[in-house]
């Protein structure tokens, strides 16, 4: 499975790649919260679903600096362990987006 | 080791670590799935939103259908990432996943009736 590009700096820039990946997922993220909590009839709707996008995003952008900090050189032991949690998480956050969706939509 | 349930954990001890470009590579997999979801959950909340031609009686449906093919991709992206990652250890081949003709199927349910809705408005 390893071949003779398992450079270090391969490495780096795969964690680069992940890294960049989260980032857009959080910017997503918010963009939805944010065209879903305007169209929300409801105050109180639109600012739990801001609170949840702000949260998730946030959270987002925090695992990729701490998870996949591009250091080209070193082997960080994060990227050996699958991000489960975080994976899940972020499941949950656009699932709980979709039925707030659903919710806005049938009220 | 943060505290964690043990059916999270149990994956980082299935089978043996498997090069970290991989495991990588298969995380930029889900999230690309996951943003895909967002854009459908998008679509559905701009189609009741903005498709104001459209009729009510077509256009909720329509909006309720990529929302709800937003949603169910999302679990299915997880479901999709977590069998991978669980192959990679074993050294098993991928599962086959049916992610993009199930997506396909349902745009195109959804791109035939907005043409009805559109044709009907007409």
């Amino acid at each position: 499975m390893a071949g003779a590009d398992d450079h270090p700096l391969q490495r780096g820039l795969q964690r680069e790649r992940t890294s960049l990946a989260w980032s857009r997922t959080a910017l997503s993220v918010l963009a939805v919260g944010a065209l879903l909590a305007k169209q929300s009839g409801s105050l109180s709707l639109a600012v739990a679903v801001l609170a949840l996008v702000v949260a998730a995003s946030v959270g987002m952008l925090v695992l990729a600096d701490r998870r996949h900090r591009t250091d080209h050189r070193a082997t960080a032991p994060h990227e050996f362990v699958p991000a489960t949690a975080e994976n899940l998480a972020a499941t949950v956050a656009v699932v709980v987006l979709a039925l707030s969706g659903l919710v806005v939509l049938v009220t | 080791m943060s505290r964690r349930w043990h059916w999270i954990d149990r994956l980082a001890e299935h089978g043996t670590t498997p090069d970290p470009r991989f495991t990588l590579a298969n995380e930029r997999t889900f999230l690309a799935w996951i943003r895909t979801s967002l854009a459908l959950v998008a679509a559905g909340i701009g189609v009741e939103a903005f498709a104001t031609d459209l009729p009510a009686w077509g256009r909720r449906p329509l909006a309720g259908l990529l929302i709800v093919l937003g949603g169910t991709l999302a679990l299915s992206a997880f479901q999709r990432w977590y069998r991978s990652e669980a192959a990679l250890r074993r050294s098993d081949p991928l599962p086959s996943n049916h992610l993009a003709p199930v997506i396909a199927l349902g745009l195109s349910l959804g791109a035939a009736l907005a043409l009805v809705l559109v044709l009907v408005e007409w």
